[in-house]
């Protein structure tokens, strides 16, 4: 079952992934087994997706994550919420991010 | 806004060689090894052009005489991967098996780790990286390595053509 992303959450990447901006992307290295592989499966992020990453930063719940995007983006709130779900339920899906922990 | 995520399979991912290398030291800066494909031929026969090979980063030990280290290339910027031939305190005298060049000193803030496995269409490669590796870094110390496999490889050419006759 997929996960979707929880409005109220705070995510924060998992400790099992080497995340770096190269060229205006984030390109994510899963480590698998203890190994980072360069010939398994990467991800990469773009710019706006690389803007959503940026605030997945532990501290915030992703609805405020959702509002400080709308100052950045002229879109809809509506899609911006949908975008930043969308996004992070994937990136949950394949355990790039993780709930942090509380308290 | 359109956040998009790709996932890129086998090394897919087109990445500049200064890309590349804040990769690999992200990856080996968290401690853990790093898997890549090689390319170049300066470390041929031990590592060809398309072997995948494991960088496992360096703890408090240091390489010895012998060992393959993945370095930070200065000129360039890039990772290159080559032979450690001498050590001095806190210098590395390194050069790949297959070059004839001067060899490069090193100091070890520019050591990334050390090679521990070489894998060639699927199998494992253990030639050069065992206990061989001090005699084969001593035959590189005196310029001489190279000079042998080209050897080997002329005498190896010349069988196989008498064989075929």
């Amino acid at each position: 079952m997929i996960k979707k992303a929880n409005l109220e959450a705070v995510y924060v990447p998992s400790e099992d992934v080497v995340a770096r901006e190269i060229e205006g992307e984030i390109i994510i290295v899963p480590i698998v087994s203890g190994v980072g592989d360069m010939e398994d499966e990467l991800f990469t992020l773009n710019e706006t997706g690389k803007s959503i990453w940026q605030k997945l930063d532990g501290r915030r719940k992703l609805k405020d994550i959702i509002e400080a995007l709308s100052g950045e983006f002229k879109a809809p709130l509506e899609e911006i919420n949908e975008d930043v779900v969308g996004l992070a339920s994937e990136l949950l899906k394949r355990r790039i991010i993780i709930e942090a922990p509380k308290g | 806004m359109n956040p998009t995520m790709a996932a890129v399979k086998n090394g897919e991912l087109l990445l500049s060689k200064e890309a590349l290398k804040d990769l690999v030291r992200a990856v080996l800066e968290k401690k853990v090894p790093f898997r890549i494909r090689a390319k170049g031929f300066s470390m041929s026969p031990v590592i060809k052009d398309g072997d995948v090979i494991v960088i496992t980063p360096l703890m408090d030990d240091q390489p010895g005489c012998g060992e393959v280290v993945a370095f930070l290339n200065v000129p360039n910027g890039t990772v290159a991967v080559h032979r450690v031939i001498k050590r001095s305190a806190g210098h590395y005298l390194i050069r790949g098996d297959n070059t004839r060049g001067p060899a490069e000193t090193v100091t070890k803030e520019r050591l990334l780790g050390r090679v521990k496995t070489v894998e060639r269409n699927g199998k494992k490669v253990r030639f050069g990286l065992g206990p061989e590796r001090f005699f084969i870094g001593y035959l590189n110390r005196k310029n001489l390595f190279s000079s042998l496999v080209h050897a080997s490889r002329k005498v190896l050419l010349l069988l196989n053509g008498r064989s075929h006759r």
